[in-house]
């Protein structure tokens, strides 16, 4: 940076200009050099389907192919199968109303989750294809169909549709000569009419469309090149008939139509195994209620052909290729309760016949089959719990063998996909690789054997977690609390004993001191952790527990980029069952975690290694409505809430000795006491609190566990005070009315039950995501709302907005009010000692101002630091830029002047002049380039510096932590401060006063001897 | 904000008084029940009973405002609950701040008829009518005149205030307040040209107040010169 000596003076002026200039740079959240060391961030795709993941080239002349799939959580994208990175990812879903505004997804979370629900229940089905030698993927999910380009994954095209999707193809065309294909896609419309469209695949507009409005259940679509098929259920449910419509694929008109098989043959829906795609014998596939037979017929006959299953099959499914060009074979894996076997099926294109060829051996575990086709050659490669074995459809002559190495982690594939290469030149060569799904839902990349990577992709739908600090040794703890426990003298022998055992590590930290004294000048401390469990001194290093909804635990090392220490399987979770978790708690002093569920499941567990210590498997019924951590006579426990907001007895030392706050039968809130009565001790309802009638509770807000108050007031710039109310017992309900769009915000008193402040707001979107959150003496909501001021009737504001409000002892400075009598303040439900002029009215005084937002906000969190020194900010999920914003407190300010300069006291307080948009920074954006999907919840947790605070984002999709600092970090020395150089300017100037002390006396002395008398 | 919160307090006042003399159908009774049964009984705890009953004043329309405004509301009827406050259940409540259930009560607004609570409760402890406070109640209302809670609360007596320590009950009203706005800076009007055009805010007289004092000046001076030189 420094000039060299013979720069010319205006160089050197410009440099210093230059360099003032940037000075003035505003802080940002996150610099460079801290990307990936502050930060970590696993970017997910959610658990591939078995239907829809595939491996595909996405241009015609490159051999390279990309992994495809579109997972249970709703995301499509590509993978590179080298390396496991993600190279594209999108949202496949895309909500009705969001398709008819045109104004992309900016729906809430919620009512995600509610359109899931929904869709579960109606059997949405995901659906993903790609065109052999086409440069896209084709999705669907819902009620729509998109079109993504497949090397960049943007979009090409989307149709919204008016009905579900049942399914979806890719036909092969031949009217316009080979390679391009269009895109068939199957829908159930609301009146239970069947449509089948058939959309250019350039741009998505509707080539043909066949309608037929019937009772029948339209199941899937099928072609062989010359026609196009559609199965459909025809009958009432338990006694279905297979109904195959022909149609033809220039016009779409209907041909022919055939029921197939005997009078009430198919049982329901999922008994139809497989309607074959595009291969040149297309064939329907599908088995009676108790799993014994195989009924299978090839589409445009209607001849049906019986096999038998071997004996205790539980699950059938079918394997083939969707390939024109390939081989009319298929594979029928069938799972019996320990194991697994295969038997290969020929289709006989003449005839229409169909053979087995030859039958696999069963073997132990689920196993996984997958299909690879290469020209008209078929292989089959089966994965075991330890080989990989590769078929040809033809014989049953293994063509290669592998044993399967995983590395330390036993797995075992549930289902996958591979590619099969034949080596050139040398025969009977072959590379295999293949993607599995493995039972610990992780995404395994298997080569020839051998576990290439693997993408822990069942982090995604995250449901529940925390931070947890690393547990000490646990020897100490034990110690220290016996030597508490026992009489003096006992424990001062303990003690002395114990520091003469302790004296055997001294000569090992005597050897880590050089190490460290290095380490320390050469400022790499923080980092000194890596790799160990161990706590640091700054506290950011520290565990999250994180528990998905598919069953699954995950220990993470905050501080080594988010490193899976270690991940367990708590509760196998059948499948469309989701884990309700409905409270987590870490208890620091033991290092447990203990996940309470809504089926009266309980999961406690060692925070470091993640070892199981008590688990109660989920029952059939769920039974608890929510989770309370209450203080009781026997320290902290995480108290379990039935359902209608019940408890039950408990024995007096585990009674909380707080109100707890549920919600009754009726959505109403209840505040709940123990009264003891014996040696247990009964609930009793103290309070209820329920919304006037057409309110809906949307969203309520309590301050955090840890929320530290540095100072009870607000100091003013006159050197007034103005004193915060700091109540512990708040918390703040919004309920909006759905028919008048009124939203209000309700502040209680969780001990007597009081309103303590309502304020409404109207012309509020109750379909758009509501949210509060709370900290301190100051809450903030955000709401979508659209209204004409009250001020100017002509003036009308729309969008999203945020409404933060103070709370105050009082309206005025330097006053406490009846609040500020220490007996008055103590409890809510106790008299007022001091008789108020205002008629016993005990209320803080609240702020508040409103501000319009540049984006939607969701998962809205307060950052919390230990002390409470440190400035907030609310953490807020951005779902449109996919991004996590820090909007400083200084800015959600309700005190901030309107219409004016603040005077130099305002200034001084820190006060800036209202304004009444509050643009999304981009520095203030704490994930800064990165893209994070579906965060659905955010945590926070102080470090022991104070002027950090830990932050954990989880949900739908991906996984973020970082580290954030509101007032920066005040209290750490930056990376750019150097140890050595401050060491060696010291070192220098101790040189020069050394050798200069001499010089400076002898020359003091013969000033003396010389002075002129 | 306060000269016409006092206004409309007053209003309202005046409102009540006519209302209740009219023995308005706007009245509201307050009951109160324990909320455990008395200690060592495993008995449910006794119905609620009759504790006050208030008029309900018109509500003023709302105003946004930064505080929460407060009507007084009168208070037609108080029976002083039989409470055993001198028993050992009570004794010493103030001492331990620790909340004991069978001290606390919950008042809200009952309809003995239906049994059943018309609107949401509010918890207090049996101190509130200890000797030497006087009840207030106080209603929130929502603002279509829902109740939103109804709060007892003891109050001191002032010694030097009244003379009268028997049970003085008072109330209030207290309605929810429009949120806060956006307040948005003043809409940009544009010419049909499309420049903007700056609106004159100042009215005639704030303009040309120095043009007519001006012309007064000289109106007056003017005419007293003629005078004297006739």
């Amino acid at each position: 940076m420094r000039p060299p000596h013979n720069a010319p003076l205006t160089r050197l002026l410009t440099t210093a200009l230059a360099l003032l200039a940037h000075l003035p740079r505003p802080a940002q959240a996150v610099f460079r050099d801290e990307v990936g060391h502050t930060d970590y961030h696993h970017q997910l795709l959610g658990l591939p389907l078995r239907e829809t993941t595939f491996f595909h080239r996405p241009r015609r002349d490159d051999r390279a192919s990309l992994l495809y799939t579109l997972s249970d959580v709703g995301v499509v994208g590509a993978v590179n199968p080298g390396s496991g990175e993600v190279v594209w990812r999108q949202d496949a879903y895309l909500s009705p109303s969001s398709l008819l505004g045109g104004g992309g997804g900016a729906k809430g979370e919620e009512e995600r989750e509610e359109e899931e629900e929904e869709g579960k229940e109606a059997g949405w089905g995901r659906f993903l294809r790609a065109g052999e030698g086409e440069g896209w993927v084709v999705s669907a999910f819902g009620r729509a169909v998109h079109a993504w380009d497949a090397v960049s994954g943007r979009s090409r095209f989307w149709v919204p549709l008016d009905g579900v999707v049942r399914d979806l193809e890719v036909m092969e065309m031949t009217e316009s000569g080979p390679g391009r294909k269009d895109v068939l896609v199957l829908v159930e419309e609301r009146g239970g009419a069947s449509v089948l469209k058939r959309l250019s695949a350039e741009d998505g507009c509707v080539v043909w469309e066949w309608r037929e409005l019937t009772r029948d259940l339209p199941l899937q679509v099928s072609t062989n090149v010359e026609k196009v098929f559609v199965v459909s259920l025809k009958g009432a449910p338990g006694a279905y008939n297979l109904k195959v419509s022909v149609l033809d694929t220039l016009t779409g008109r209907k041909l022919d139509e055939m029921v197939v098989g005997a009078k009430a043959d198919v049982h329901g829906k999922e008994d139809v195994m497989f309607v074959g795609a595009n291969s040149a014998a297309p064939i329907v596939a599908w088995t009676d209620d108790a799993r014994t037979t195989l009924r299978v017929n090839v589409l445009g006959t209607k001849a049906r052909q019986e096999f038998a299953l071997p004996a205790d099959t539980v699950a059938v499914e079918i394997h083939a290729p969707h390939l024109v060009q390939s081989d009319p074979h298929f594979l029928v894996h069938s799972r019996t309760a320990t194991g697994h076997r295969g038997e290969v099926f020929h289709v006989d294109l003449k005839t229409n016949a169909v053979s087995k060829a030859y039958a696999l051996p069963l073997l132990p575990g689920p196993g996984a089959f997958s299909t690879s086709s290469n020209g008209a050659n078929v292989y089959f490669t089966r994965i075991t719990d330890d080989e990989v074995i590769l078929l040809s459809s033809q014989s049953h002559g293994v063509l290669a063998r592998w044993p399967l190495k995983t590395g330390d982690s036993k797995a075992s594939a549930v289902h996958a996909v591979s590619e099969v290469i034949k080596r050139a030149g040398a025969e009977d060569s072959y590379a295999v690789r293949a993607a599995a799904v493995t039972d610990a839902d992780d995404w395994m990349l298997i080569r020839n054997g051998e576990a290439a990577w693997t993408r822990p992709e069942g982090m995604t739908g995250g449901v529940a977690a925390t931070f947890a600090e690393i547990p000490e040794s646990e020897d100490l703890a034990r110690s220290l609390e016996q030597e508490a426990h026992s009489n003096p003298l006992e424990a001062y022998i303990h003690r002395v004993k114990r520091h003469i055992h302790d004296l055997q590590y001294l000569p090992a930290w005597l050897n880590a001191i050089p190490a460290r004294v290095m380490s320390s000048i050469l400022g790499t401390d923080v980092r000194s952790t890596a790799g160990k469990l161990e706590r640091d001194s700054f506290g950011f290093h520290k565990l999250v527990v994180l528990a998905t909804r598919r069953g699954m635990l995950y220990g993470l090392d905050v501080a080594n980029n988010g490193r899976i220490v270690w991940k367990k399987r708590a509760f196998p979770i059948p499948k469309g069952r989701n884990w309700d978790v409905k409270g987590i708690q870490a208890h620091d002093s033991t290092g447990q975690v203990t996940i309470l569920g809504s089926n009266d499941d309980v999961i406690v567990l060692q925070s470091d290694t993640g070892d199981i210590i008590e688990a109660k498997a989920p029952s059939r019924d769920a039974t608890t409505q929510a989770t309370a951590l209450v203080d009781t006579s026997s320290g902290q426990h995480l108290i379990r809430i039935g359902r209608g907001g019940k408890i039950g007895e408990l024995p007096v030392d585990r009674a909380p000795r707080q109100t707890v706050v549920t919600r009754g039968a009726e959505g109403e809130l209840k505040g709940i006491v123990f009264v003891p009565n014996g040696n247990s001790s009964y609930e009793s309802v103290s309070w209820t609190f329920s919304p006037p009638k057409g309110q809906r509770i949307v969203h309520i807000a309590t301050r955090p566990a840890h929320d530290a108050v540095a100072s009870i007031g607000r100091v003013l710039g006159d050197r007034r005070v103005k004193y915060k109310y700091l109540n512990p017992n708040t918390l703040v309900l919004a309920a909006i009315n759905d028919e008048t769009h009124v939203l209000t915000v309700y502040l209680l008193d969780t001990v007597s039950g009081q309103v303590l402040s309502a304020a409404k707001h109207d012309g509020v979107d109750s379909t758009k995501p509501i949210e509060c959150a709370m900290a301190e003496n100051w809450f903030v909501c955000t709401f979508f709302g659209q209204y004409a001021l009250h001020d100017n009737s002509a003036q009308a504001v729309k969008g999203y907005q945020m409404v933060v409000s103070d709370l105050y002892e009082s309206d005025e400075p330097n006053n406490r009010g009846p609040l500020g009598s220490a007996a008055t303040a103590s409890s809510s439900l106790e008299p007022l000692d001091v008789p108020t002029a205002d008629g016993g009215v005990v209320r803080p005084a609240v702020v508040s101002q409103a501000y319009i937002l540049s984006a939607p906000v969701s998962a809205l969190q307060v950052t919390t630091t230990r002390q409470g020194i440190t400035a907030r900010q609310v953490l807020a999920y951005l779902p449109e830029a996919h991004g996590i914003a820090g909007l400083p407190r200084v800015v959600l300010e309700p005190r901030r002047p309107v219409g004016r300069d603040p005077t130099a006291a305002e200034a001084e307080e820190g006060l800036l002049r209202y304004q009444p948009a509050v643009e999304i920074d981009p520095k203030s954006v704490v994930t800064h380039e990165r893209d994070v999907l579906g965060v659905r919840r955010i945590v926070t947790a102080p470090a022991v510096v104070e002027s950090t605070c830990l932050v954990f984002a989880y949900g739908l999709v991906d996984i973020f932590g970082t580290r954030v600092a509101p007032s920066f970090l005040f209290d750490i020395l930056g990376k750019g401060f150097s140890k050595a150089t401050l060491v060696g300017t010291v070192l220098a100037l101790l040189g020069g006063v050394l050798l200069l002390a001499p010089v400076v006396r002898r020359k003091q002395i013969n000033m003396r001897w010389q002075a002129p008398m | 904000m306060r000269l016409p919160t006092l206004i409309s307090a007053l209003l309202a006042s005046s409102a009540t008084t006519t209302l209740a003399s009219a023995a308005s159908a706007r009245t509201v009774a307050i009951y109160i029940q324990p909320v455990a049964a008395s200690p060592g009984s495993t008995e449910a705890p006794p119905p609620p009973s009759f504790l006050a009953e208030l008029a309900l004043p018109d509500l003023p329309s709302p105003t946004e405002g930064e505080g929460d405004a407060t009507i007084p509301c009168e208070v037609l009827a108080y029976e002083a609950p039989d409470l055993d406050l001198d028993a050992g259940a009570y004794a010493d409540a103030g001492a331990d701040q620790q909340q004991q259930p069978h001290q606390l009560f919950r008042t809200g607004v009952y309809d003995p008829a239906a049994r059943r609570w018309l609107s949401p409760t509010t918890a207090a402890s049996a101190r509130n009518f200890a000797k030497g406070y006087a009840p207030r109640f106080e209603l929130g209302l929502d603002g279509d005149g829902h109740v939103l809670g109804a709060t007892v609360r003891g109050v001191a007596i002032d010694a030097g205030y009244t003379r009268d320590f028997g049970p003085r009950a008072a109330a209030v009203v207290r309605a929810a307040r429009p949120g806060p706005q956006p307040v948005l800076g003043k809409p940009v009007v544009l010419s049909p040209e499309g420049r903007k055009v700056v609106v004159e805010e100042r009215t005639f007289l704030q303009k040309y107040w120095w043009a007519l004092a001006i012309g007064a000046f000289l109106l007056l001076s003017g005419g007293g010169g003629e005078q004297s030189s006739s």
